[in-house]
């Protein structure tokens, strides 16, 4: 690859430095076969981008489908008083008119009659001979089996359900699905989604919650409820039914001939790879572990590595019961200064919530350690928090794991702040889709803290 | 603007219905001289703040998609300037010859897009693999790289040729079409 063209690939992928950006400016200017190329390799880049836009908006991919992003309240120019309910009406045309162009110019099928579910992930799968989602991703009543890979659902219910291969299952309705063999771990994005498994004897009811089942067609059913809780509707006459909290699993073993499930010690591993794309986690990279679901006392203590870092997902699908205070909002590279401006996501929106922590077990002043890494979410990223203890403690209460004490472990806790003269510490970056964080952090004899907020799961259009 | 037959409001929701309907080929073009998303969806929302605040000085008859265009192109460049530090743009020099002297917003790139998605399915299998991942599977180089099991360079170097070979392709397969009629914003 000669220089022009690697300037032009570093442009398209937004990793041009300063340099870089002189001397391609340069370039366009002297040399009319580089700026042709240019235009050519930037319009077809942008062919791309917006075709992938509209694919994600044909088959409900939270990927970025608005076409009039809201600066913040401060970052808008000044309008006339009376003027603003004509731009907040033009505001709400403009949406819908968006959506309709969009699905007119590019033919959207729209949802069948009677489809209960729709793919969610672009994993690659394999579907056995017989019922298979439409091209669209819809799922209709019906039997399924998966022969390789993971899907990811989202129902008409409002539930995510992510199966893992092999595994055979039956939509009875939106809200009931039969799962014959494998392994499905559920969550529900809302208060009010809903959804009954009937797994080989089990039949569990959700309460608002996140629960796995693994079962084979002779073997045993498991099932762990990793948040909330399940009602598990008993199958034998008089027996009354029973409610499954979060940090319990139940087994109903085959040669079990009561057919009462009885308790177990908590199983959280078995759903341990399917948590991250259950909750809209796309891709990671390998020294980053995703935290396995449950509830913990003490992560923070618990989960010390030298060489891996940890991402613990926190509330998720919460309102904003008041403004949350963040650092940063915008996609680029944060280079983190004592005069970062902080900014707000208003009350109201409902926001997902991830803490992304190194905990290294050895570091010291004398060795520091360093890791970088980076994380693919389904949906953008709309604001981190990563301001050594005060804006991190205060979104605590608003978005961190109920009951869980962030303070059990003392000492500094948010990303290093360098003065303006020095170079900075700890380096974080969001992609222009938003939907990837880069991330270069180092630490001495504290810890490095960074919280992740992103549009709430299942959320479309904010 | 100003017109006898109708009200200040009505004048500015007919400019806002234009600006609706020509929103997605703005953010297209921009999205083909500035890769960056979010800065392309900032300069859409910037023009039509300014298309709004400016509504009274659009002559009714007047090509809007040329008025629009201009603001645009403007908001653009001074974005250029502005982003100088995140090294997202080119230099303001350059880009004015990047985006050259038209006129008006080149029409919605409908054909085009229709033109890629053929030529998506002509590509070899490798090149289209890449371009799944980068373009909707979301992912980037460096992630591509560890995926396929390939050198990073290797990497940028099929995505670029892909891109050409996209482009050489939607060249040959582009028809000809007349630009669309413009709609008169006090209809």
């Amino acid at each position: 690859m000669n220089e022009a063209d690697k300037l032009i690939h570093d442009y398209l992928e937004g990793r041009l430095d300063h340099a870089g950006r002189r001397r391609l400016s340069e370039l366009v200017v002297t040399d009319a076969i580089v700026r042709a190329r240019v235009q050519a390799a930037a319009e077809t880049h942008g062919l791309l981008l917006t075709l992938a836009d509209y694919k994600a908006a044909r088959t409900g991919s939270p990927q970025k489908v608005t076409a009039f992003p809201r600066p913040a309240e401060n970052e808008r120019p000044a309008t006339d008083r009376n003027l603003r309910p004509i731009l907040v009406a033009a505001g709400i045309a403009a949406a819908v008119a968006i959506v309709a162009f969009l699905g007119l110019q590019f033919r959207h099928p729209g949802k069948p009659a009677g489809a209960v579910a729709r793919l969610a992930s672009d994993k690659i799968i394999d579907w056995a001979a017989g019922a298979k989602p439409d091209r669209e991703g819809w799922i209709l009543p019906g039997t399924y089996r998966l022969q390789a890979g993971t899907v990811r659902l989202q129902t008409e219910a409002g539930a995510i359900v992510s199966i893992a291969a092999p595994a055979e299952f039956e939509f009875l309705s939106a809200d009931v699905l039969r799962l014959r063999s494998g392994k499905l771990l559920a969550r529900m994005l809302r208060e009010e989604s809903k959804l009954s498994v009937l797994a080989n004897g089990l039949n569990v009811q959700d309460l608002g919650t996140a629960f796995g089942i693994n079962t084979s067609t002779h073997g045993a059913s498991l099932l762990s409820v990793l948040d909330g809780k399940v009602e598990l509707l008993n199958q034998v006459p008089d027996h009354p039914n029973q409610i499954v909290t979060a940090g319990h699993s139940m087994l109903l073993g085959p040669n079990n001939h009561s057919g009462s499930p009885v308790s177990v010690a908590f199983d959280r591993i078995t759903f341990e790879d399917l948590w991250p794309l259950t909750l809209g986690v796309d891709a990671m990279s390998n020294l980053i572990r995703f935290l396995p679901p449950g509830p913990y006392d003490n992560p923070m203590a618990e989960f010390r590595n030298d060489t891996k870092i940890f991402l613990m997902p926190e509330r998720q699908g919460v309102h904003l019961s008041s403004p949350l205070l963040i650092e940063a909002r915008r996609s680029g590279r944060e280079v983190l200064t004592p005069n970062y401006a902080p900014s707000t996501l208003p009350a109201g929106q409902r926001v997902d919530s991830y803490l992304l922590f190194f905990n290294p077990a050895s570091a010291s002043i004398a060795h520091p350690l360093s890791i970088s890494g980076q994380i693919t979410f389904n949906r953008p990223i709309i604001g981190l928090i990563f301001r050594r203890d005060e804006h991190l403690y205060r979104s605590d209460e608003q978005v961190g794991v109920p009951g869980l004490n962030y303070r059990a472990e003392t000492g500094w806790r948010g990303l290093e702040v360098a003065p303006d003269e020095l170079p900075a510490q700890d380096i974080v970056e969001v992609s222009a889709d938003g939907r990837q964080l880069f991330f270069n952090l180092s630490v001495s004899d504290q810890r490095d803290q960074l919280r992740v907020i992103l549009r709430a799961d299942g959320v479309e259009f904010d | 603007m100003s017109s006898a037959s109708t009200s200040p409001d009505q004048q500015a929701i007919a400019l806002q219905r234009l600006f609706v309907a020509q929103a997605p080929a703005l953010r297209a073009w921009l999205l083909g001289v500035v890769p960056d998303q979010a800065l392309a969806d900032d300069l859409v929302q910037e023009t039509f703040l300014t298309v709004i605040k400016k509504f009274e000085e659009f002559q009714p008859g007047s090509n809007f998609r040329a008025w629009m265009f201009a603001i645009a192109r403007y908001k653009l460049l001074e974005a250029c300037r502005h982003h100088a530090a995140r090294a997202v743009t080119l230099e303001p020099e350059a880009m004015e010859l990047l985006i050259g002297n038209q006129p008006e917003l080149p029409v919605h790139p409908d054909d085009r897009l229709n033109c890629l998605e053929i030529c998506l399915e002509k590509l070899p299998h490798r090149a289209r693999e890449l371009i799944d991942l980068r373009y909707f599977g979301g992912l980037r180089p460096p992630d591509i790289a560890a995926r396929l099991a390939w050198t990073l360079n290797s990497v940028n170097v099929a995505l670029s040729r892909a891109r050409v070979m996209l482009r050489d392709c939607i060249e040959g397969t582009l028809p000809r079409t007349p630009a669309m009629p413009e709609s008169d914003p006090r209809s």
